[in-house]
């Protein structure tokens, strides 16, 4: 008796896994290669990502790439102030003559650093949330929801403005409070999946062959929720860039001479008017594409996630 | 979902671009007031002029210490006035019709004009000229340290005030000065800070307040029975549109909407755009203003000579000089700038030498580097970020808190042990003298006013009293020893003398009748300009 009962719940249990990766279909490699070949051809997902590789590579390597890398760095050249651009500084020269190309290439390693950080350690934070409340169920899902909803009834740039300042400017202050803002969207979203799965019979299942809370949340739940997560992580990496230059804008960023695009965008807004539009404009327009660039990245990831979508 | 955030998205984009170039917005365009309505049709005797901050400090004109003045020297008069640079007579009757002083320079009776009426109501007379004084030494606010050497007020007849001195002191010049000495209706002797802050006044001046809206602007209206009269052609309402930002004030210039813009406001690097830009231009002229960065001589590491003296060697003189105000301004040679009597006729010996700031830096053992925090006003970001770059170079990090003067001034005078190493003044004297600069920006004092480098040396105290003591007795003597007096705080490096600034405006071109007077600098008399037909 007590052996069969045992061996049906096997069998449900493959069934039950079956139809989650039919729902899901995030495991099952012939329909991701089918749905990726799908998106593959096109050209917004190749020119955001060409751009985005050409900026991560220009900020990884910006002190070999530009001949003004002192500038970049900071170093006043005023002899060259506000130059437009020209053959020997593409994007022209900011107020103190520093070449502007260098300036965006050194605010794209400062930009790129903190939303990576901000991203990942929002990921983390709001996985472990995520899953624990979701998976647990009862009064500590109901807190660490009632958490989220706290955080989430601000609006994340008035929030992160709140909190940069009591913890004082500069670039870890800004990764904390931006991290603190963005991760209870990342618990939502994981506990959302793991509650629509927590009843499924595949997991009563694997709960019933023994399998540990933590072994259930690795295997079975984590991988389910992984699709949503790069998703909204790879958006959310363009959306970190657009808050943290607001925050630089008004004056919550790292300090001059250290090169931030919305430091470098504050800077440079009285000099528009007169003529000189590429010292705002160009980190204006790093900014832009940059955060441009991960949304299409992110659709695409999400088309190419989602079975029930047809091209 | 995927909308909510692509929308979330366009909409942060669209604020990043617009923060380049927007419109002003709503709340600065000239709204359909009531002002403008009022007015005749003709706009020829409506302007306006910018005037920072939004915030102000105080209203009242016995403590109006920064830019409340620029309107209250519409509003208000003082008995004497300064002439502009190249008048044949450095005072001239403002209040008082005539002046004259007893050679031991201790007895000034100043004869009044009569005729003249409060906005208020009351008379003009010598008892008001009196309890003005008298209200001004009881606040002790400002520029109040002027009237100190009054020790006693007599009104012989209601048109004579004579004032008998303490010690001798220029009171001609003292009440010419556009801090504290503005003569203020009897009726208000006791109204306090919130009562001139709700929009009230008390002058005599041309012009009245019409409306006071805070943090947006100031009305004023023509004052019909002001003494000298009104002429076809002279404005009838100002309006002090009181703006924070450059680029709004930018963009107002450009759209036509207001007519004086001063350095203050805009910054010079946008004044040298708009010099071209048909219906405006740039008008320059020598200044007596000056910037002086005090050295906080309180706390470490800037109370050792040696490193205030290193600071002052590492300064990028020349090339501020070539890059700040358009590269109008010269070289300082000490706290006293040029165009001031008692100025030290030496350049002064602290220039850029950046090895010989490395060596002091060591000596006082600071070889391995040190932190300072510099507080200036943002439009000299720039000047700042030149300062930086030559202090990396030496190991010293230069920490920027950029702030306008009105919110890093009350903090930092209260505190020496927080306030920061180095401070920015962009000074601008409330007496041409240059006792006005050693005295408000050295002389030591328990709670300072504006010796923001918390400076205390017995010995130029005293050299500074004897010096101004001489000034109407001995005048030879009154220079040698503010000249003295200079070289004693260059051997201290109490301060980095930044540069001597001209003073900048930007001015519709159909505005007629400005002549900068260093004495009122930035403050336009509005009563003296018209538009040209």
């Amino acid at each position: 008796m007590d052996v069969l009962r045992r061996s049906g719940a096997v069998g449900d249990a493959g069934t039950a896994a079956g139809d989650a990766r039919r729902v899901t279909g995030a495991a099952t490699g012939r329909g991701r290669t089918r749905r990726w070949r799908r998106v593959a051809g096109r050209p917004a997902l190749w020119l955001s990502g060409l751009f985005l590789a050409a900026v991560v590579a220009g900020a990884l390597l910006a002190p070999w790439v530009t001949p003004y890398a002192d500038e970049g760095a900071g170093a006043p050249n005023i002899a060259h102030k506000l130059l437009a651009p020209s053959w020997e500084h593409p994007l022209g020269a900011d107020e103190m003559g520093r070449d502007m190309l260098a300036r965006v290439l050194y605010g794209a390693r400062s930009s790129l650093a903190l939303a990576l950080l901000v991203v990942s350690s929002s990921v983390v934070v709001g996985v472990i949330v995520g899953l624990a409340a979701g998976y647990a169920g009862g009064w500590a899902d109901e807190a660490a929801m009632r958490t989220t909803d706290v955080f989430l009834a601000f609006p994340n740039l008035l929030l992160a403005i709140l909190l940069v300042t009591v913890l004082g400017g500069g670039f870890v202050s800004t990764v904390l409070a931006l991290a603190l803002v963005w991760w209870p969207i990342y618990a939502l979203l994981v506990r959302g999946q793991v509650v629509s799965l927590r009843s499924q019979p595949f997991i009563e299942a694997a709960r019933a062959t023994g399998v540990t809370p933590l072994g259930i949340m690795r295997r079975h739940l984590l991988p389910n929720a992984l699709t949503p997560l790069l998703v909204y992580a790879t958006i959310d990496l363009g959306a970190v860039i657009l808050v943290a230059a607001g925050l630089s804008f008004i004056g919550l960023g790292p300090q001059p001479p250290a090169a931030d695009w919305g430091v470098m965008i504050y800077s440079g807004r009285q000099y528009v008017l007169g003529g000189s539009w590429w010292v705002a404009g160009v980190p204006g327009l790093a900014i832009m594409l940059t955060a441009l660039a991960f949304a299409v990245l992110g659709d695409t990831l999400r088309d190419a996630g989602d079975p029930r979508q047809r091209g | 979902m995927k909308s909510v955030r692509t929308l979330f998205l366009a909409l942060c984009l669209v604020a990043v671009l617009s923060s380049c170039a927007a419109p002003p917005p709503a709340s600065v365009q000239p709204p359909a007031t009531p002002a403008t309505q009022d007015a005749p049709a003709s706009s020829a005797n409506i302007a306006r002029a910018a005037v920072e901050p939004s915030a102000f400090l105080d209203l009242d004109p016995s403590a109006a210490c920064t830019a409340e003045l620029w309107i209250l020297n519409n509003v208000y008069e003082t008995l004497t006035r300064y002439t502009p640079t190249g008048s044949a007579e450095a005072i001239e009757p403002g209040l008082a019709t005539s002046w004259s002083a007893s050679d031991d320079g201790l007895t000034w009776t100043f004869h009044l004009r009569e005729g003249v009426t409060f906005h208020d109501g009351a008379a003009f007379d010598a008892s008001a000229v009196k309890q003005s004084v008298e209200r001004t030494q009881r606040l002790g606010q400002c520029a109040a340290y002027l009237f100190e050497p009054i020790s006693e007020i007599e009104t012989p007849d209601p048109y004579t005030v004579v004032f008998k001195l303490s010690q001798p002191a220029p009171l001609d010049a003292i009440m010419a000065s556009p801090y504290s000495a503005w003569i203020t209706s009897p009726l208000i002797a006791d109204k306090d800070a919130a009562w001139f802050a709700a929009g009230n006044e008390a002058g005599t001046g041309p012009y009245r307040y019409e409306r006071y809206e805070p943090g947006q602007r100031l009305v004023v209206q023509r004052y019909e029975d002001y003494w000298g009269g009104w002429e076809p052609g002279q404005f009838d309402t100002i309006i002090f549109e009181l703006l924070d930002d450059s680029v709004v004030a930018e963009q107002m210039l450009r759209a036509g909407q207001l007519d004086f813009v001063n350095q203050l406001i805009i910054t010079p690097d946008q004044m040298a755009g708009l010099d071209g830009v048909e219906g405006l231009r740039l008008d320059t002229a020598p200044s007596v203003a000056n910037w002086i960065i005090n050295l906080n001589h309180r706390r470490a590491p800037t109370n050792d000579v040696r490193v205030r003296q290193a600071l002052a060697y590492s300064f990028p003189y020349t090339a501020v000089v070539a890059n700040a105000v358009l590269g109008k301004g010269t070289l300082a040679h000490g706290a006293v700038p040029a165009g001031v009597w008692g100025q030290d006729p030496e350049p002064q010996r602290y220039i850029e030498d950046l090895d010989k700031a490395r060596s002091l830096l060591e000596e006082a053992g600071y070889g391995d580097g040190m932190e300072i925090t510099f507080s200036y006003d943002p439009p000299e970001e720039p000047t700042a970020e030149l300062w930086q770059a030559n202090l990396a170079k030496i190991g010293v990090t230069l920490n920027l808190e950029p702030a306008d003067i009105t919110t890093r001034w009350e903090p930092a005078r209260r505190s020496p042990e927080l306030a920061p190493e180095a401070f920015m003044l962009r000074w601008a004297p409330d007496i041409v003298d240059p006792y006005s600069y050693l005295f408000n920006l050295f002389h030591s004092e328990e709670e300072p006013l504006w010796n923001m480098g918390f400076y205390n040396d017995p010995a130029f105290d005293a050299l500074l009293e004897q010096a101004r003591l001489e000034t109407v007795t001995d005048p030879a003597a009154a220079t040698a020893d503010y000249i003295a007096a200079q070289r004693m705080l260059a051997d201290d490096a109490a301060a980095i003398y930044a540069l001597d600034v001209p003073e900048l405006n930007i001015i519709a071109g159909d505005i007629q009748g400005y002549v900068t007077n260093p004495a009122y600098s930035h403050m336009p008399y509005w009563y003296d300009l018209r538009r040209e037909q």
